[in-house]
């Protein structure tokens, strides 16, 4: 989770950096329609500081709508790429962010408990991730705003072979970009 | 002398193609093994230094893991040790070293008379004395059974180095491994036909992709980068093309590629996870495993895709199926219980054999002779490689430390001689 964290701190300056650099980016810096939801959406904003840099405070917004997306992890059952009614809850919500923020692109990763070979959970993970991504393309979200891989067994969130673990390890998680 | 030369070869080659039927028999007769003994070099002992193992341990373990023989230590001849298991044939030799050069001499007796059937010298740099023995087993073999062994194939593995999967290269029985890859994590190796290069999956950019990696090199070369994600090569082993596991729109299909053009198609797809692609051993048709039915099992079809047909009946998650080298039996990982353990079974389905009990066992690979096959399993607690015999007895652990999956045999290449 941290890396996944450092991840998008990092894309983000750099998107960022890179905004600062073009000629011509700061009319995309605040767009009235965002700037409204985010009261709609983001329970009581701080008061900004009297003189925060404008780019500060949209950093941060999307900062924080970007990690709320990726703390949401969707888990499933064994051998299973069914949503539960759980998964469908946290995707309503995530598929609100998406349709508020045009500019996020979701990478969707499929993962798979330890149990069986390496060759089907790749499988496994993918249709997990493709459940996900079906998901959102039906509640509105564009589907080229969607990309999905699996890493099957690889990559486990929680070390050990209990049910615990397992239980942990059966999930889709999403990764965030943004594009300009 | 060249008349009797050619003699001895046709001769060869008749005693080879007899001895090839005649191994249906002995698969029957449940794995008959040669006693032999191997009775302890004549090294000096200023040059035991110098040696990993003593040339009678490595000689002896080439000779249990080849299947065919049960073997006895012996320090010195004793023809009542070899005579109680009725051993008729032992092997020693002497092995002398001198500037960096070592000389095995490899010699194959009767036992009752102490006369020499056969013998192999072999010059070598010291470093190089294991190939000189595993030559020296698989000559014996050829003496005594009229076919090739595998002492002196390699095998490829994953092994977890610095926390991190990486392909190793080793000999087959798990000594002189090397680290072929740096780059990470990688998994699920195949060797090319001849034996050149590895194919492997990588992560290494975050996603599934197919890399190649010619052994006399250090460059990695992603394959088919025209498809985002790729995983699970298998080369045909007589024209070198790939089948992989790629993601498609609505399921995990099968596809063909040539790794030399980079042309690519697919043959199997669907709504359904389509994986493990095997050729067989002919590259005329292939294994892969399929969640079609509901659950996975092992399917066969054609080069090219078509006529498939379902080969696993028994139990609810087939999978890794991979074909013996004689295309007879396939060997393949069942789940029950939640535990994977390794079976085969005739090519149509029938005669099922349960081969190991313990822990997970995963991912069956033959050796080239069909004889034993290598595995691995986490039964002393972490993932080791194994190698057992073809009907499940004999099993030996070859890795020792940290943790090794995945095994792939390398093909055999000395079919037709052994330099």
């Amino acid at each position: 989770m941290k890396t996944l964290l450092t991840f998008v701190a990092v894309s983000f300056s750099l998107a960022l950096f890179a905004c600062a650099k073009k000629p011509q980016p700061i009319i995309e810096v605040e767009p009235p329609v965002v700037e409204e939801e985010e009261t709609a959406y983001v329970p009581p904003p701080p008061p900004p500081p009297p003189r925060e840099d404008p780019l500060e405070a949209e950093r941060r917004r999307l900062e924080e709508l970007m990690n709320r997306i990726m703390s949401e992890d969707v888990y499933f059952e064994f051998d299973q790429a069914t949503l539960t009614a759980r998964a469908r809850t946290v995707l309503t919500e995530v598929s609100d962010i998406l349709k508020r923020e045009p500019r996020f692109t979701i990478l969707t990763e499929g993962h798979t408990d330890e149990r069986g070979t390496e060759s089907y959970n790749l499988g496994l993970g993918m249709r997990r991730a493709e459940s996900v991504v079906q998901f959102l393309v039906n509640s509105g979200v564009s589907s080229n705003r969607l990309t999905r891989r699996s890493f099957g067994k690889e990559q486990p969130k929680a070390a050990g072979s209990s049910e615990e673990a397992w239980a942990q390890n059966r999930r889709a998680a999403f990764r965030v970009q943004i594009t300009n | 002398m060249k008349i009797a030369f050619s003699t001895f070869l046709f001769l060869c080659s008749f005693l080879y193609a007899q001895q090839d039927t005649i191994t249906m028999d002995i698969a029957v007769s449940t794995e008959r093994t040669l006693p032999i003994g191997v009775i302890n070099f004549e090294i000096d002992k200023s040059d035991w230094s110098k040696l990993e193992e003593l040339p009678q341990k490595t000689l002896a373990r080439d000779f249990q893991l080849s299947g065919r023989f049960s073997v006895i230590e012996l320090e010195q001849y004793n023809l009542l040790a070899l005579s109680r298991v009725q051993a008729k044939h032992y092997v020693t030799g002497k092995l002398s070293m001198s500037e960096g050069q070592a000389k095995l001499e490899c010699k194959l007796h009767a036992s009752a008379s102490r006369e020499m059937v056969k013998g192999f010298v072999y010059t070598s740099p010291v470093e190089q004395i294991r190939t000189s023995l595993h030559k020296c087993a698989d000559n014996v073999i050829h003496q005594l059974w009229g076919v090739y062994g595998f002492a002196s194939t390699q095998m490829t593995w994953v092994s977890r180095i610095n926390g991190q999967k990486q392909i190793v290269v080793a000999d087959y029985d798990g000594f002189r491994r090397r680290q072929i890859t740096s780059n990470g994590p990688n998994f699920l190796p195949a060797w090319s036909p001849d034996n050149s290069r590895i194919y492997f999956t990588s992560l290494r950019n975050d996603k599934t992709q197919i890399f190649e990696r010619v052994l006399a090199s250090s460059q990695d070369r992603l394959l088919f980068p025209q498809i985002d994600q790729t995983f699970g090569p298998s080369a045909n082993p007589r024209d070198g093309t790939l089948l992989f596991s790629t993601f498609g729109q609505s399921g995990t299909d099968i596809w063909q590629g040539n790794p030399q053009t980079g042309s690519a198609a697919r043959l199997i797809y669907g709504r359904h996870i389509d994986v493990s692609p095997s050729w067989s051993p002919r590259g005329t048709a292939f294994l892969f495993s399929s969640d079609r039915g509901g659950q996975p099992q092992i399917y066969m079809a054609s080069r090219d895709g078509s006529d498939v047909q379902r080969i696993t009946f028994f139990g609810r998650y087939n999978e890794s199926a991979v074909w013996s080298p004689d295309g007879e039996r396939i060997a393949y990982c069942s789940m029950d219980a939640g535990r994977l353990n390794i079976y085969t079974s005739a090519i149509d389905g029938t005669d099922v054999q349960k081969l190991t009990f313990e822990g997970n066992n995963e991912r069956p690979t033959w050796s080239p002779d069909g004889m034993s096959i290598a595995f691995s399993s986490n039964r002393s607690g972490t993932y080791q490689i194994y190698i057992m015999r073809r009907d499940g007895s004999g099993v030996t652990r070859i890795t020792n430390a940290g943790e090794n999956t995945s095994p792939a045999w390398s093909n055999n290449i000395n079919i037709g001689g052994i330099p």
